[in-house]
């Protein structure tokens, strides 16, 4: 891999200078966050402001809701940290070790889909289902629900798939650690959100 | 060295990912407690932003960066963020005169109601 050198080189454009010193994968994937954050914010925002300008928001979730997100939170915060062990064991150059943390992080996120789906049809079939029914609009507070949780279901759906192309083909030697540690930075930034989306739409909505 | 500068990582995502529990715990018993809705928002909100500044400066690395990287992409996300968050004084404008226009609506039809002003119907209004 080679580097300009601008020692007596004015010409930045002339290529092969790596922005930030950062890895070209790397440096898209932050691009990439940076953009996704502003969808979720995009959709947080119909949420809370829908919210704000409704006189009669329920608050539908009761303590088993709150007992199933809060361990859906749980197994999202972990196979983050099982995550970041996976890029450092990565970075050691130990990929058994990695694949074995990948395939932690996998199960996180398997958990955590299942846990989102069973949740979803007790809300289906408790209160109104996500499929618009003839002549019947979603109320907003499930329109924005299935929304918000929707968008993030399908991120983490997306990154067990991304784990499982880069976890299963690491060991046999075709990803180096850049591609783990690219990886990682997208499973975290699927935590990420969702320490936004828990907050604000399961426990600003708890039935006391 | 790269074992000990591994241990040591390693202990300090271990000790991040306690405080983020013990944030998420927190969090889940003051959805129990009855406090004003406006404080419990800027509580939750509060322990949100922490926790996601904990996730991207130690697990996504973003602590370890260079100053310039970060000062590229932190403002400018936020920044956007905000912009969209300037709507919201105008959540309250229509919490405030939707029962009006509604109440118009349903006295002389929808057609008045949907053009009022809300400058004019403060005018108009007694209180």
């Amino acid at each position: 891999m080679s580097e300009a050198s601008l020692d007596g080189n004015t010409d930045l454009w002339s290529g092969g200078v790596k922005p930030f010193t950062m890895n070209s994968k790397k440096f898209g994937m932050w691009l990439f966050i940076a953009a996704d954050s502003i969808t979720f914010a995009a959709l947080l925002f119909a949420y809370s402001y829908a919210r704000l300008v409704s006189t009669d928001w329920t608050t539908p979730f009761n303590f088993s809701s709150i007992v199933l997100s809060s361990t859906m939170t749980f197994c999202l915060l972990s196979s983050s940290l099982t995550m970041v062990l996976a890029v450092s064991a990565s970075a050691k150059g130990d990929r058994k070790k990695t694949f074995l943390w990948i395939l932690a992080t996998m199960g996180g996120g398997i958990a955590f889909t299942a846990l989102h789906l069973y949740e979803w049809t007790h809300i289906w079939g408790h209160h109104v289902a996500p499929v618009l029914a003839a002549n019947k609009p979603l109320p907003m507070i499930w329109a924005t629900f299935y929304g918000c949780t929707g968008m993030h279901m399908l991120h983490v759906s997306i990154g067990v798939g991304y784990l499982a192309i880069v976890g299963f083909q690491y060991p046999g030697g075709k990803f180096k650690a850049i591609d783990v540690e690219v990886l990682g930075l997208y499973w975290h930034f699927v935590d990420l959100v969702w320490m936004f989306v828990f907050p604000l739409i399961y426990l600003l909505s708890t039935r006391i | 060295m790269s074992e000990h500068a591994e241990a040591h990582g390693n202990k300090a995502n271990f000790i991040v990912w306690i405080v983020l529990l013990a944030l998420t715990l927190v969090e889940v018993i003051l959805a129990y407690i009855h406090l004003d809705q406006m404080l419990m928002l800027i509580l939750l909100m509060g322990f949100s932003i922490i926790k996601a500044v904990l996730i991207i400066a130690f697990f996504m690395h973003m602590k370890f960066e260079r100053l310039s990287f970060i000062l590229t992409m932190v403002p400018a996300t936020v920044l956007t963020i905000s912009l969209i968050c300037v709507i919201y004084p105008e959540g309250y404008r229509v919490l405030k005169f939707l029962p009006e226009a509604e109440k118009k609506a349903a006295e002389h039809g929808p057609a008045e109601a949907g053009h009022g002003d809300g400058n004019k119907d403060a005018h108009d209004s007694d209180h």
